[in-house]
């Protein structure tokens, strides 16, 4: 069994979890089917846990993978619980998720830190504080708190490269030195997918702006990728 | 330079300002409370910087040769202004926080603690996983939605307690099956064996342990009437809070222990920023001089 933990407002989620469960078994999860549906988790005999999916409860020994779509879990996900509760109950979800993703034997895409349930770091400046430990060139970025303007949005002008990295295979290679840094990126960061940009400085020479940690679900070359990852990891 | 973001009102934070000032360390104190005219401007050219203004102070973050970092929820402020829908989804609190968070997590200097050390507490069941790899008993923990699960896992320990399994503080309650019954469809709940024996808490602080010992018949010895006393640990017990503190990343640390019947040391968990001035159990203000000392060296 295959898990896609996604938002329940994530259609694209949703209809990947069809795509892959046409090839193996797999479902779509979110924050109302944890709190709502049979879930016993434990702590330190965790292959003992179970959780319960479209209705079937299952041992956590039987999940083969679980693509994460859900890098933080806000409190607009649990409408089922009073508003005045939502908060806290989604500092309790997360706090679930964290152990959940982060026990799990199964190869998960990816992995929970303590920083964020989608790989080690919760905001795009540690991802860029890796590169530049690393060695990899970086933009040059300015942030205000009194006036914030995203440094991290990919310039108009159509020269960011992109560069998606999953079980240690660049996806569709650039072909530019952007290649390998994600992979260098990814491997340094513990993540299983990572997806980076790249923008051209003045004088043409490639340099790292900004990562995600989630799969864009919506591309056909990462859906494609994704189920070729777990078919090759199938006992 | 040392900074020192914290609430003025808060002990803890305020023992630590003056056990600086009787060391005649440099001080960079910024308010937390003052976060709405708390500035930060990070900037890249050449070397990564990180301005920090409040009021009319002004800080080059590269400066500073550690920091004591005890931050609040900034919503809790009166003049907290939500992000409107025009306004940016980030707002400026919460800027001030991240940029703060990521000069702290990328710098040299000494920090107590780094954000990421801290967010160890933020899944109380992923920190367990650390502390019995350190080598601490840890008491046994279910996560459900299920009353009969419930009473199958209080059937098996007997005694049993519930408390937030994330870094939201909660009241720790000892459960009354017969309530169970009461209650509706439940989301998850974390419940836990309850450990009977002795309370300890242990301060690790660069290295070096402070522990008293806390009698008390409550569930909750913080809630409540309690005594505290002055403890020597065992030195093998000191070694390994010791060394949960630097597997954990954490400079200091408060340590929660229990010593059963059968001297066996428990480890409930561990705060990665401790209010420790309530265990201050002497003028002297050991702990806050450690981490002063820390600051300084």
């Amino acid at each position: 069994m295959i898990l896609v933990l996604s938002s329940i407002i994530d259609e694209a989620a949703a209809a990947f979890a069809r795509e892959l469960a046409s090839d193996a078994t797999a479902s779509l999860i979110t924050c109302t089917d944890l709190a709502c549906a049979a879930l016993n988790l434990h702590h330190p005999t965790f292959d003992a846990s179970t959780i319960t999916v479209t209705g079937e409860t299952i041992s956590v020994g039987r999940l083969a993978g679980v693509v994460n779509l859900l890098p933080v879990v806000l409190p607009d996900e649990l409408i089922f619980y009073d508003e005045a509760e939502r908060e806290y109950q989604a500092a309790e979800i997360h706090a679930l998720l964290t152990f959940f993703l982060s026990s799990l034997p199964c190869p998960v895409i990816n992995r929970a830190t303590a920083t964020s349930l989608t790989g080690p770091f919760h905001n795009p400046l540690g991802w860029r504080q890796l590169a530049r430990s690393l060695g990899i060139a970086v933009s040059r970025i300015a942030m205000r708190s009194d006036a914030f303007a995203n440094p991290f949005t990919v310039p108009a002008d159509g020269g960011s490269i992109e560069v998606e990295c999953l079980g240690n295979r660049v996806i569709a290679p650039s072909g530019t030195v952007a290649d390998a840094q994600t992979l260098t990126l990814a491997r340094h960061g513990g993540v299983e997918y990572l997806r980076a940009v790249y923008v051209r400085d003045a004088s043409g020479d490639v340099r790292y702006l900004t990562a995600h940690t989630t799969p864009d679900v919506k591309s056909p070359p990462t859906r494609g990728a994704i189920a070729d990852y777990f078919a090759a990891r199938r006992p | 330079m040392i900074l020192v973001w914290g609430l003025l009102q808060d002990a803890t934070t305020r023992s630590v300002c003056d056990c600086l000032a009787r060391l005649s360390a440099r001080v960079a104190f910024v308010n937390h409370a003052d976060i709405a005219r708390t500035k930060v401007r990070f900037t890249s050219d050449g070397a990564d910087s990180y301005r920090l203004t409040c009021r009319d102070l002004s800080y080059e973050l590269a400066e500073m040769s550690a920091a004591y970092l005890r931050p609040y929820d900034h919503r809790d402020y009166g003049d907290y202004v939500k992000p409107g829908d025009e306004a940016p989804m980030v707002g400026s609190a919460e800027l001030v926080h991240h940029l703060i968070g990521a000069w702290a997590e990328s710098t040299a200097a000494l920090v107590i603690n780094r954000p990421s050390a801290e967010a160890s507490n933020h899944s109380k069941l992923v920190q367990a996983t650390h502390i019995l790899a350190s080598g601490f008993s840890v008491p046994a923990s279910l996560v459900t939605n299920e009353p009969d699960r419930v009473r199958e896992f209080q059937a098996r320990h007997s005694r049993i307690i519930y408390k937030s399994m994330s870094s939201v503080r909660s009241i720790v309650q000892e459960l009354d099956a017969s309530a169970l019954d009461a209650l509706g469809p439940m989301g998850p709940v974390m419940f836990q064996q309850r450990v009977m024996g002795t309370n300890f808490r242990v301060h690790v602080i660069g290295g070096e342990t402070v522990a008293c010992v806390i009698h008390s018949d409550g569930v909750d010895y913080r809630y409540a009437p309690s005594s505290i006393a002055p403890f020597a640990l065992p030195n093998d017990v000191a070694a390994r809070c010791v060394a949960l503190s630097e597997q954990l990343g954490l400079v200091l640390a408060g340590i929660d222990l229990v010593r059963t019947s059968l001297d066996e040391w428990y480890c409930l968990e561990v705060n990665p920023n401790p209010a420790f001035s309530c265990y201050e159990l002497s003028d002297d203000k050991i702990i806050a001089r450690a981490v002063a000392d820390a600051l300084i060296d």
